[in-house]
């Protein structure tokens, strides 16, 4: 269970996010969804302590995610890309990543095939396309067999066949019980996948609720998101 | 039916650490380069200086002694220990790598001293395969007035103990200067010229016995810096309190840094 309440946070002179609250429950596929700069990427780097926030609260099964030890036993995070270093290989990455955590090596192999990258584990991440950088970096993220994951973006660079994995992924661990916590600039991909979501626009949650629920009075998911985020830029501009 | 919770190890963030580092195609590739030069300069030098030695050469560099031969080389190792110390930091500001650093590891303060225990165990491991085998072979060199017949003298090894300690300490320089400027080139560079240049410096002021990079060459050869800057001489004691107040006050307020800001790398 993820449980974000009242988060807000300024960069300088840019706004940030303010007084974002969300929930995302186990079983469910929860989409935060926003035009670029929104305020998804910083909702999720507060969320994983990357950095602090200057109000409000953001929980991790009731604990901040700077208290859990050994963390990736919990939660698995992916951002933008691999996150990892160009000059190695996508094993040495996943190698330190599970020693950090105490992760079996035996997991490597596991979390490589299931994403499809057998065959270029001791290839430079430099190398690899987008889309195989997405890959390790889902791959890092279902390390420790997480109860909770949370993607940022998980779609970009993927080729269709890989939209397509990665849709039944998500369904796959959110059928299995886990917390899944996905942010997204593209409105069709979130319909197809999501159960739950929270749409932000402008640093600030414009709407939030179940995908049938938020469509209905709407002609669909893209008509609705156009009637919030259109109605947020009024609003902030009045 | 086993899960793999049922298989975990214990987490071991210097273990981590230690693999990021030998994993980094750079830092081993330096760690290599600075082996091979540093051996092969001492061994193809170690007859001519013992010559030199043998027969009071005027040409041989200011302070040189039989015990001491060798010791000169250690600087020139030292721009691939600056290297290596730079690189160890800077390579978490690239490509995402500090964000995953810490999802694995949120307590920052526990990442950065595994950083740097398993920094200071790279670069230790690196002098003790150096330069004991830099001192021997410049010693085979000196025929009959080598400091080792049969026996290493403890006052040589302890000459290894400093040298080793001063790679130590510029490598964490390197790293905290990294970790402060979150890249590569600008602490590169600094570290460098000053290291180059700081027996240079000593010509303006004594003062500059007060830098790293001369406090810590007194650990181990003191009679390159005070042969010909006699002013220079701080005595062991206070170079080791000099040099490791540098590397300690460095490392303290990169740590608190590290700790404290945004990952925004």
């Amino acid at each position: 269970m993820i449980e974000i309440k009242s988060l807000s946070k300024k960069y300088g002179q840019s706004d940030g996010i303010i007084d974002v609250s969300l929930t995302a429950e186990p079983g469910k596929v929860t989409a935060f969804l926003g035009p670029n700069g929104a305020g998804k990427s910083t909702t999720f780097r507060l969320l994983l302590g990357l950095d602090r926030a200057d109000s409000g609260s953001a929980l991790i099964e009731g604990k901040p995610y700077r208290d859990l030890i050994a963390p990736l036993w919990t939660v698995g995070a992916q951002f933008d890309g691999s996150g990892a270093h160009k000059g190695r290989t996508a094993k040495a990455h996943l190698t330190w990543l599970a020693q950090s955590n105490g992760i079996p090596h035996s997991r490597i192999g596991e979390v490589l095939e299931l994403v499809g990258l057998s065959d270029a584990a001791r290839k430079r991440v430099g190398a690899y396309s987008l889309g195989m950088g997405q890959r390790l970096g889902i791959a890092a993220a279902l390390l420790g067999d997480p109860r909770i994951i949370v993607l940022d973006e998980p779609t970009n660079g993927l080729d269709p066949e890989g939209i397509r994995w990665i849709r039944g992924l998500l369904r796959t661990l959110a059928s299995n019980g886990k917390t899944v916590l996905i942010s997204s600039h593209l409105i069709n991909e979130v319909q197809h996948v999501a159960d739950h979501i929270v749409v932000i626009s402008g640093g600030r949650i414009v709407q939030s609720g179940n995908v049938d629920d938020l469509v209905a009075g709407h002609h669909d998911l893209e008509a609705a998101y156009f009637d919030w985020t259109g109605n947020a830029a009024k609003g902030s501009a009045a | 039916m086993t899960t793999l919770v049922d298989t975990a190890r214990k987490p071991s963030l210097f273990r981590a650490e230690l693999t990021k580092l030998v994993t980094l195609r750079s830092v081993w590739i330096t760690a290599a380069l600075t082996w091979l030069i540093v051996v092969l300069v001492g061994w193809s030098q170690a007859s001519p200086v013992g010559e030199a030695l043998r027969t009071n050469d005027p040409g041989l560099a200011p302070g040189a002694s039989p015990e001491t031969v060798g010791f000169d080389w250690v600087a020139l190792g030292l721009i691939g220990i600056i290297v290596i110390g730079v690189i160890s930091a800077s390579s978490e500001y690239v490509s995402g790598q500090l964000r995953t650093s810490l999802v694995a590891a949120p307590n920052r303060e526990r990442l950065y001293v595994a950083k740097c225990t398993a920094l200071t165990v790279f670069v230790t491991l690196l002098g003790l395969v150096t330069i004991p085998l830099l001192s021997l072979l410049s010693q085979s060199g000196l025929g009959e007035i080598s400091v080792v017949n049969g026996t290493v003298p403890a006052s040589l090894v302890l000459r290894w103990v400093g040298a080793i300690a001063f790679w130590d300490a510029i490598a964490l320089i390197g790293f905290a200067l990294g970790i402060l400027l979150k890249q590569t080139l600008i602490p590169l560079f600094a570290l460098i010229v000053v290291s180059q240049l700081s027996l240079m410096l000593l010509l303006l002021t004594p003062a500059f016995a007060y830098l790293p990079t001369v406090a810590g060459v007194l650990l181990f050869d003191p009679g390159l810096v005070t042969a010909s800057y006699p002013a220079a001489d701080l005595g062991t004691l206070t170079a080791a309190i000099v040099t490791f107040t540098w590397t300690a006050g460095l490392v303290g307020f990169a740590g608190f840094r590290f700790s404290t800001r945004d990952a925004r790398g």
